[in-house]
């Protein structure tokens, strides 16, 4: 059963991945009135513009481009980026790790805290803490995430000079060298002490940002799931026999509201790696979203494009894990399976 | 497998006390902003003067003045209609598109009902903004882009909250009587249905609407909706950013316009939902 509903689940994966390269070919190639001159960039040459039309083979029927780009695709060919003069798949791995540090670094914060807020909010619905969390939680939806990144930077560093403006690392000193592409990581096996504590400090605003963004929907969900949950049958009886409040939260409520929680945290993902690019942005974080950003202020769209690609990919990615994680923390979506 | 991630009626508490009647001030004076943009805003929202560049707030300039020696409130004042026009607009082309789609697929038979919801599905699995990041670039850049790549990301969801009251309101015993007295499907659908629907619908918009303009202004900062010198609010705050660290105003206001529209619409959403419920 477990395993007919992977099999559906991995199928789907792949049918978002192919919907996004005929999304992406689209865009590319049959959007734009003169695809060879959209590649080439602004100010090239018309010379410029007919060698590309004839090396991306543009002048050719587009079933047959269709099929080319995509073959491309399997071969993790994204295209070549105008602006870096590289193949786009090798500046992503340059700037992938940047990207991924901060992710899981921001989302290992968020899911303890908003885990936190939800249990205090849902212990007394309609308390101080529940009413404060929620207005909180209100307004944090509406501050634009790169507005938010700002004014914290405003704080932080104009202010207070406590952290950096931006980037990942102090441009006067050398980086540890790259092992695992994450400096925390790096720094520390390298021995460097204060070469972590440097990374550490360029990660906490970023984070801060991501994490203060997704807490405002996330802790709102969690909240009520939690509060649903509550209003079963079973907690009363576990109430009626007599059990403490915290046994009751601890050991049913929440691993019974684990699951819409989990769905809620996987839609968390997906907002997390569109939100991610706006604070590379503003940050100066050397991600692949600061990449696809700097590409195409000068009208260089292939990284575009392709961090379309990468990122559903990630989140393809992100879906299948969650789908295994569903029948280990709930044992009822075994027996429903589909 | 479907859980449900929606917070059920019983959640969500009707806004108290002072929240609300703020939240409707709000309204009014963002109404006031877009209609008459020029009996308001005090200053001329482009030309430069560039003895007054960058001053703080003062009498005459209440939020100070931008790199142009432009007046920062007369630039919200009047960006006002770019910016929550535009994501008005999403909004509306999303939820009329999506009311269609999910109202057909909703009373269409098993097969094209389960191929339509698949499309719909298709979209929760992108990063949508993401998506609507590579639309915008490719079809160039504008406010009018902006639009047109939010409104393809956003219908979705509009298309399954519609079909989910569809297949809900189809079971009615209203609308088995309406069927048993031999009344068009298609009657049914626009008399018996789409009424109930609407209602629904109407919670949704207000609260998308707040979250549509931070979309906007998202695009627009990263570069992709309104050219300068035009006063939309994400451009603003894109154009604060070599001078924010001096000129506190000059991100404080922009932002704080936006944190206060989002919210308001949020809050009159939630009022909305909980009148529904009750």
């Amino acid at each position: 059963m477990v395993i007919a509903f992977l099999l559906k689940r991995l199928v789907w994966g792949l049918v978002v991945l192919i919907a996004v390269a005929v999304i992406t070919f689209f865009l590319s190639r049959v959007v734009p009135a003169d695809p060879a001159a959209f590649l080439a960039g602004q100010n090239a040459s018309e010379e410029t513009v007919q060698r590309i039309r004839v090396e991306h083979g543009l002048d050719r029927p587009l079933p047959e481009q269709f099929a080319s780009y995509m073959i491309g695709l399997a071969k993790g060919d994204l295209g070549e980026s105008i602006r870096t003069r590289r193949s786009v798949s090798t500046d992503l791995k340059q700037y992938l790790p940047a990207t991924l540090e901060l992710l899981i670094v921001s989302f290992v914060l968020y899911l303890a805290v908003s885990f936190s807020l939800a249990v205090l909010a849902a212990r007394r619905p309609g308390g101080a803490v529940d009413g404060a969390i929620r207005l909180v939680t209100m307004v944090g939806t509406g501050i634009p995430v790169f507005w938010l990144g700002m004014t914290l930077q405003f704080f932080f560093f104009y202010k207070l000079h406590w952290l950096p403006l931006g980037a990942r690392f102090p441009i006067r000193e050398t980086a540890p060298p790259v092992v695992s592409g994450f400096l925390l990581v790096d720094s520390l096996l390298a021995g460097s002490l204060s070469a972590f504590l440097a990374s550490l400090k360029h990660l906490t605003l970023p984070a801060a940002t991501i994490v203060v963004n997704l807490l405002a929907v996330g802790t709102r969900l969690s909240r009520a799931a939690l509060i649903q949950e509550q209003s079963r049958l079973y907690v009363r009886t576990a109430r009626g026999k007599g059990l403490s409040p915290n046994r009751i939260l601890f050991k049913h409520i929440l691993r019974n509201a684990l699951s819409p929680i989990l769905t809620a945290t996987t839609m968390q993902f997906g907002y997390m790696i569109s939100w991610v690019i706006l604070v590379e942005v503003i940050f100066d974080w050397p991600g692949i979203g600061l990449y696809a950003y700097q590409s195409f202020q000068v009208f260089d769209y292939s990284p575009v494009i392709a961090l379309a690609i990468v990122s559903t990919a990630g989140f393809v990615i992100i879906n299948l894990v969650m789908d295994l994680l569903y029948p280990v923390i709930d044992p009822r979506v075994q027996s429903v399976g589909s | 497998m479907s859980i449900s991630t929606q917070p059920t009626r019983r959640t969500i508490a009707r806004p108290k006390g002072v929240l609300l009647p703020l939240a409707l001030l709000v309204l009014v004076i963002l109404a006031a902003f877009t209609l008459l943009p020029g009996l308001i805003a005090p200053h001329d929202p482009i030309a430069l003067a560039m003895a007054d560049r960058l001053k703080p707030p003062s009498l005459t300039h209440i939020f100070g003045t931008d790199e142009g020696g432009r007046d920062v409130f007369s630039r919200i004042v009047y960006g006002t209609r770019y910016s929550l026009g535009v994501a008005i607009a999403i909004v509306f082309a999303s939820a009329l598109f999506g009311v269609i789609y999910g109202a057909v697929s909703g009373m269409a038979r098993q097969g094209i009902d389960n191929l339509m919801m698949r499309i719909v599905d298709l979209f929760f699995g992108f990063p949508a903004l993401v998506l609507a990041l590579a639309v915008a670039a490719s079809i160039g850049r504008g406010l009018d882009s902006v639009a047109l790549s939010l409104a393809i990301i956003w219908w979705p969801g509009y298309a399954r909250l519609v079909r989910g009251e569809v297949l809900r309101l189809r079971e009615r015993p209203h609308v088995e009587a309406a069927r048993a007295l031999g009344v068009s499907e298609m009657t049914i659908l626009r008399r018996h249905i789409i009424p109930f629907v609407v209602q629904e619908v109407n919670v949704r918009v207000t609260t998308d609407i707040g979250y549509a303009l931070v979309a906007v202004t998202a695009l627009s900062f990263l570069g992709l909706g309104a050219n300068s010198p035009t006063p939309e609010w994400g451009l603003l705050i894109r154009d604060s950013r070599p001078y924010f660290g001096s000129a506190w105003w000059y991100l404080v206001f922009p932002g704080t316009m936006i944190m206060l529209t989002a919210t308001a619409f949020s809050l009159i959403g939630d009022a909305l939902a909980s009148r529904r419920a009750a």
